[in-house]
């Protein structure tokens, strides 16, 4: 008698016992995989989080950073791990084993997906790696080599078909839809289509191999049909094997590849846990997906002693082997998909997006309160920033009774104000004297200062700004800014049934700090914000150049386009005095206010323009969608009134004249190529008498044809028609 | 992977039903051959490992988590406080010290980090605090600065503190701890700014005194000559700050004592010279009596800084003290700055000086026997200048001046109250006047004062040449009101007179007076009003208490001249520079000032109070 493991045969076996050891085959695969996967979903928690220039950020610096949805995303996968280790240890059954990773794995995806939606619209949104969307290839995979396993089981060949669907119907969900972006397989065949035009062989190679990992797990997907013919004469068949292994050692070669050639990095060991997350994943997917259908085929599967714990226990534990079979298979399939259920339920319930608009009323600004918020608040910022500053370097002892002093003073005055404004700024004082401090608390903090003016009626708003920066010997440092502004006046808008505003503010004090920008708006505040001054300097100084007859007074960086400037400054100056100081200011808030609106409509999940998708195709995903965002914001603000989309032309024509590679710059192109429907780019090189040619066509247009053609390539550049901005509440 | 199977033969027995069936193969169903089953292997000693290993890191972690680091160091300093109860200075210092700190290798615990105030605001001692911030050196003290209002308009402070600071190591219980001197001052318009002045002063000196300390500690010492390359190199500025400190330091010390060691192997001829000082001070002569010489002098200390590694002085506070022929001295007064030599009455008290309240004001101050000192005059505007206490001590004749550079006016004030009892002269000078000028005086007696005085030029006509107006000496007597003055001499047409200088009794008057043929002293008898010119080419003149002899500096020696015996008897006769004789209360010995180039400082000179016997 051998207890070596070969196959056995199953013919010589009667069926019900059989098909019993085969489930104790499948059991035991299931358990062992439990084991080492789960271990390596727990490890995933040390690996870094984030690579931010080579310096690794793990989720426990970060975490006070993010929103509790975004927790659920973090911790996801460790979190899995640990689930199917517990139940693992305590689960008397396989199928109940089998329901709880298939449960693990799902509320993973559904963590990831909801949360990295919400953060989004936060200030930290989670990294690509958690973000994007691999469930579909993963469960493609692990449903194919499910689907093996399942073929060269006699009693479950008539569920393979169905595991074969689903896994097609996942690799293809996976690769066909676009969502945000184009569909993978766009990407790749895209790739492909550039290869002659690769430069040698060695790209070629690259792009083939590349495309190869690509697309593996749809090729997989494909190659288990089959199996639908042709079942596996191995319990451990090609297909599975492929499909468990191929996908992890494709990428662990190119790991090889940096390894071989010292292009160690942090990053390489993130990408090599990558490599173990996924392997774990598909392995003990797929193991619970097979034990979980054959379940459903065997009816004592889970109660003969080859599935047992019995199998592990052996010799004495006979005796003693728990009593009770536990939960059936269907009981523990429900269950396992109600708290798959309940989490994604929770994760939605607190992945909402945030709320926009708002009911701020205005009342007079009391004696005061332009000092509080304009001097008071801004001499404790810089108080803070020089304290924060001196601390880390020589000592800031000194500092940090100055900050107090001026904290004082603060909290005081506005206690003096409003006591639940006082309450807030005295919050915002004490709980910011803490050198770890992060840009959400700062941000938390900040808002609920608003809040507490908004709640009071007084007129003010200060914006919490966080800059990010490298310093030599100590890493990131963060440097937090306060910049106090006077409302005067609030916009709101439906839009789509939903609200949002804008609010037109003056600024306080006399320090800038990289603040000088004609509005703002962010994806985590309930409104934008439109800078009174700022706008009007705007204006000043389009009517300056217009009298001047000057399209610009910056450097042109491309020569071939000063051909056009004197042409550009003609038309300036004819639209300058047509409209007049008061004509122009008016036409450049309107556009404003309409662009910054259209950034709090837009939000973090606008998908990326036609134009930009073919214009900006291989270049980073960030700047593709701050691109994308621009371009849709300033086309937009054309439609706010003819004005105000005769000086955006001149606006946008600026960021082509001064630099057309900024993102700005891009923008602007991509904006004017959606406007004429045709290129001023060709072979990477602004054509200079191209782009000035379509400037004076759509300068010839009618007010009312400009802001039609806007509208019309907002609809074109986004598959929708632009979302109609309704003012109400006066 | 493997799977473990059991072999079954010949089960064929027919279950009566599902769960029967399910029970039935539990009992019933054996292996035959219960070898075959794998054995239970016992898990716990692997389990039992790794929990040795999980608790000897743990273990580690703690132990490394905790432990001391050998080169933090804890600055706690309180000046009214410590920083983390508010107190500015305290924070100045604790930054500033730091700061320094670091850059030598150190490894300061932040001060102003909100986690280390805590710390310390919760603990009872910086020893406490140290410990949890795992810092093996403590820096601390208690200091209390003395803090001086003084009345001047829109106020000024000025504040001062001489304490010790304590570094030691975490455990060292008292012994291996040094306790530094540490000393400043500092003044400002308001105390906040006094303190914050006080306390940058007081950084540079505390990392003078404490860094030393901290590397003669025996645990840094043993890291020094360990083989930690990471340390060494870390340590190697504070080693290199030390030793050039200690070397620097070696050598003014020693070129001073070269000079006390060159001054003491002069021969004893003509006289024997005693000095009454170390070459390095800066002492001035004011006077003698039986405590012993009154000098005033601004102690000065050497130290090294730590950017540059130059040598720089810590001038301490002026003072004004009696130093005995033993050396001992008692402090008789201590301030920011004097105008001009004070002056003391022949019995040694009391003595009058001119203040300078950190350049805010002047001030005429008293001080008597027992060391009280009363300012009988503040005055923001005027200048005094060159005090003179009568011989009963009750008054004081002195220039005064409306602004730095106008004109004098002569004055006699009174001790008691700061009430004129004469002014004579431009006491208000209006720009382009002519006014009386004035060159010395002294006291005949407790009422009256001898005073040289050219008078104003008299209003030329068109045409009319300048004639230089010829000095008079005069006597004023103050107790008569209006004060009279009374000629006793007329000088010289072009003769320019000096120095003015009187018997104890008032018998006789002695001054250098300049016809353009060099300074002579003259003699002169101010009640017979006859002079008497020595033809002696001298500076610096002063009679002796019984008038009978003078003493005078010529070409940087000291000689004393007999009137009777018209004898001339060089007292000093050597290399160096020797100024400014006068004779003790008694007339045994002359003092004088011993002057050299200060070999650590080109720009400065020290000066050193000396005598000889004076034979009479």
């Amino acid at each position: 008698m051998s207890l070596a493991p070969s196959t056995p045969d199953a013919d010589a076996i009667p069926d019900a016992e059989r098909d019993e050891l085969f489930f104790g085959i499948s059991a035991a695969r299931l358990r062992a995989r439990s084991l080492w996967a789960s271990l390596l979903l727990l490890l995933s928690l040390g690996l870094p989080y984030e690579v931010i220039d080579g310096e690794p950020m793990f989720v426990w610096q970060l975490a006070p950073e993010l929103l509790p949805a975004a927790w659920g995303a973090a911790f996801a996968l460790p979190l899995a791990g640990l689930a199917i280790l517990v139940v693992r240890a305590t689960s008397k059954r396989a199928a109940s084993l089998a329901a709880a990773v298939l449960a693990s794995l799902g509320s993973v995806a559904v963590l990831r997906r909801l949360g990295g939606e919400r953060a989004a619209w936060d200030m930290v949104a989670l990294p690509d790696s958690l973000s994007d969307r691999p469930a579909g290839a993963l469960l493609a995979l692990a449903l194919a080599a499910a689907a093996g396993h399942l073929a060269y089981r006699p009693r479950t060949r008539g569920a393979v078909r169905y595991v074969v669907g689903a896994a097609i119907v996942s690799a293809l969900w996976f690769y066909a839809w676009p969502g945000r972006t184009e569909a993978p397989v766009l990407t790749v065949l895209r790739a492909l289509a550039a290869l002659p035009e690769l430069p040698d062989l060695r790209f070629q190679i690259g792009v083939l191999l590349l495309a190869l990992i690509s697309l593996w797990p749809l090729g997989v997907a494909l190659a288990s049909l089959v199996v639908l013919q042709h079942p596996p004469r191995k319990e451990a068949p090609w297909l599975s094997l492929l499909a468990t292994w191929g996908f992890p050692g494709l990428l662990a070669m190119l790991a090889y590849r940096a390894i071989v050639l010292a292009q160690g990095s942090v990053a390489l060991l993130v990408f090599l846990g990558v490599v173990g997350t996924v392997l774990a994943t598909v392995a003990v997917l797929s193991s619970a997906v097979a034990v979980a259908v054959e379940s459903l085929y065997v009816e004592h599967g889970d109660v003969a002693p080859a599935s047992r714990r019995a199998a592990e226990l052996g010799g004495d534990a006979l005796d003693e082997m728990p009593r009770g079979p536990g939960l059936s298979p269907r009981v523990s399939m429900a269950g396992a998909a109600g708290a798959t259920l309940l989490v994604a339920g929770l994760q939605l319930a607190i992945s909402r997006p945030p709320d926009k608009g708002t009911d701020w009323e205005l009342r007079p600004a009391p004696a005061g309160a332009d000092e509080l918020y304009g001097e008071r608040m801004a001499a404790w910022g810089r108080a803070r920033r020089q304290w924060d500053f001196a601390v880390r370097r020589e000592g800031g002892a000194e500092g940090r009774i100055e900050l107090k002093q001026k904290g004082k003073q603060l909290a005081l005055a506005a206690q003096e104000l409003d006591p639940g404004l006082g309450a807030a700024v005295k919050a915002l004082v004490d709980e910011s004297d803490d050198l770890d401090l992060g840009g959400r608390r700062w941000s938390r903090l900040v808002d609920a200062v608003n809040e507490a003016s908004r709640k009071a009626g007084l007129p003010y708003y200060v914006d919490p700004t966080v800059l990010t920066g490298r310093v030599e010997g100590e890493g990131l440092r963060r440097h937090f800014y306060v910049h106090s502004y006077r409302i005067e006046g609030v916009d709101r808008y439906r839009v789509d049934g939903g609200e949002f505003a804008t609010l037109r503010v003056r600024a306080l004090g006399h320090s800038r700090d990289a603040h000088a920008r004609l509005g703002f708006s962010s994806d985590a505040s309930p409104f934008a914000l439109v800078v009174l001054e700022e706008t009007e300097r705007f204006a000043d100084d389009w009517l300056r150049l217009g009298a001047a007859r000057q399209c610009t007074e910056q450097s042109v960086v491309e020569s071939p386009l000063h051909g056009g400037l004197d042409a550009c400054g003609e038309r300036l100056g004819a639209l300058v005095d047509r409209l007049g100081e008061v004509g122009l200011r008016e036409a450049v808030l309107e556009s404003v206010v309409r662009h910054e609106l259209q950034h709090q409509i837009d939000g973090p999940h606008l998908r990326l323009g036609r134009s930009v998708l073919t214009r900006l195709e291989g270049y980073g995903p960030e700047l593709r969608d701050r691109v994308s965002r621009e371009a849709s914001a300033y086309l937009a603000g054309m439609t706010a009134s003819g004005p105000a989309a005769r000086i955006s032309l001149f606006h946008l024509a600026s960021f082509v004249i001064v630099n057309p590679r900024s993102t700005y710059g891009l923008a602007a192109i991509v904006v004017f190529e959606a406007l004429g429907d045709r290129e001023v780019v060709r072979d990477g090189r602004l054509d200079a008498e191209a782009f000035w040619k379509l400037f004076h066509e759509l300068a010839e247009e009618s007010d009312e044809a400009l802001v039609s053609r806007a509208k019309e390539s907002w609809a074109s550049e986004y598959g929708a028609a632009l979302p109609e901005a309704t003012p109400f509440g006066g | 992977m493997s799977h473990e199977m059991r072999e079954r033969q010949g089960s064929q027995s027919t279950p009566q039903g599902p769960a029967d069936s399910a029970d039935a193969r539990l009992h019933t169903e054996e292996p035959e051959s219960l070898a075959l089953l794998p054995g239970k292997k016992p898990v716990w000693p692997i389990f039992a490992l790794l929990g040795a290993l999980a608790a000897a890191g743990g273990g580690a972690a703690y132990w490394s988590k905790t432990r001391p680091e050998p080169l933090r160091v804890l600055v706690a300093v309180e000046i009214e406080g410590g920083y983390w109860e508010g107190s500015r200075a305290s924070a100045v210092l604790a930054d500033a010290l730091a700061e320094r700190l670091e850059q030598v290798g150190f490894e300061p615990v932040r001060p102003g980090d909100p986690e280390t105030d805590r710390i310390l605001e919760k603990a009872a001692t910086p020893e406490e605090a140290a410990a949890k911030l795992r810092a093996a050196f403590v820096i601390s003290g208690e200091l209390a600065p003395e803090v001086i209002e003084h009345p001047v308009e829109q106020g000024f402070v000025e504040v001062r503190v001489a304490s010790s600071l304590r570094v030691h190591r975490l455990g060292d219980a008292g012994e291996g701890a040094s306790s530094p001197k540490i000393s400043s001052w500092a003044g400002a318009r308001t105390r906040e700014d006094a303190m914050r002045l006080l306390a940058e002063g007081l950084a540079d000196r505390a990392f003078d005194v404490a860094v030393p300390s901290l590397l003669e500690h025996p645990s840094v010492r043993s890291l020094l000559e360990g083989s930690d390359v990471a340390l060494l190199q870390r340590l190697e500025p504070a080693k290199r700050y030390v030793g050039w400190r200690a070397t620097r330091l070696d050598i003014a010390e020693r070129a001073w004592k070269l000079l006390d060691e060159e001054h003491a192997a002069l021969p004893p001829t003509p006289k024997p010279i005693r000095y009454h000082g170390k070459f390095g001070a800066s002492d001035d002569l004011v006077g003698s009596g039986a405590a012993g010489v009154l000098v005033h002098t601004a102690q000065r200390s050497p130290f090294v800084l730590p950017r540059t590694g130059d040598l720089a002085w810590i001038t301490e506070l002026e003072t004004v003290v009696w130093r005995g022929d033993d050396g001992t001295e008692k402090a008789l007064w201590s301030g920011y700055h004097l105008l001009g030599r004070p002056s003391v009455a022949p019995g040694g008290s009391p003595v009058v000086l001119v203040e300078d309240l950190f350049g805010w004001a002047k001030t005429i101050t008293v001080i008597d026997a027992a060391g009280a000192a009363k300012r009988v005059r503040i005055d923001p505007e005027r200048r005094f200048v060159a005090p003179a206490v009568s011989p009963d001590g009750q008054s004081v004749a002195l220039h005064q001046r409306a602004c730095q550079s106008c004109a004098s006016a002569f004055v006699v004030v009174s001790l008691a109250d700061g009430r004129a009892l004469h002014e004579q002269g431009p006491i208000e000078p209006r720009e382009g006047e002519q006014v009386e000028s004035y060159g010395g005086y002294a006291w005949l007696d407790a009422k009256r004062v001898a005073l040289l005085v050219r008078p104003a030029e008299p209003p030329l006509a068109e045409g009319e040449e300048r004639k230089p107006v010829p000095q008079s000496l005069v006597v004023v007597d103050v107790s008569k009101q209006p004060a009279r003055a009374e000629p006793v001499l007329l000088l010289g047409e072009g003769e320019s007179c000096d120095s003015l200088g009187a018997s104890l009794g008032g018998e006789r008057l002695v001054m250098r007076c300049d016809a353009g043929l060099g300074g002579q002293l003259v003699l002169v008898d101010p009640a017979k009003k006859e002079r008497n010119d020595t033809g002696i080419e001298a500076r610096s003149p002063e009679l002796s208490p019984k008038g009978d002899a003078l003493v005078f500096e010529a070409r940087s020696d000291i000689a004393m001249y007999g009137i009777e015996t018209r004898e001339l008897v060089p007292l000093t006769k050597n290399a160096y520079v020797e100024r400014s004789p006068s004779f003790s209360h008694d007339g045994k010995r002359v003092y004088f000032l011993s002057m050299q180039a200060d070999p650590n400082d080109k720009r400065r000179t020290t000066t050193v109070v000396a005598s000889v016997e004076s034979g009479l």
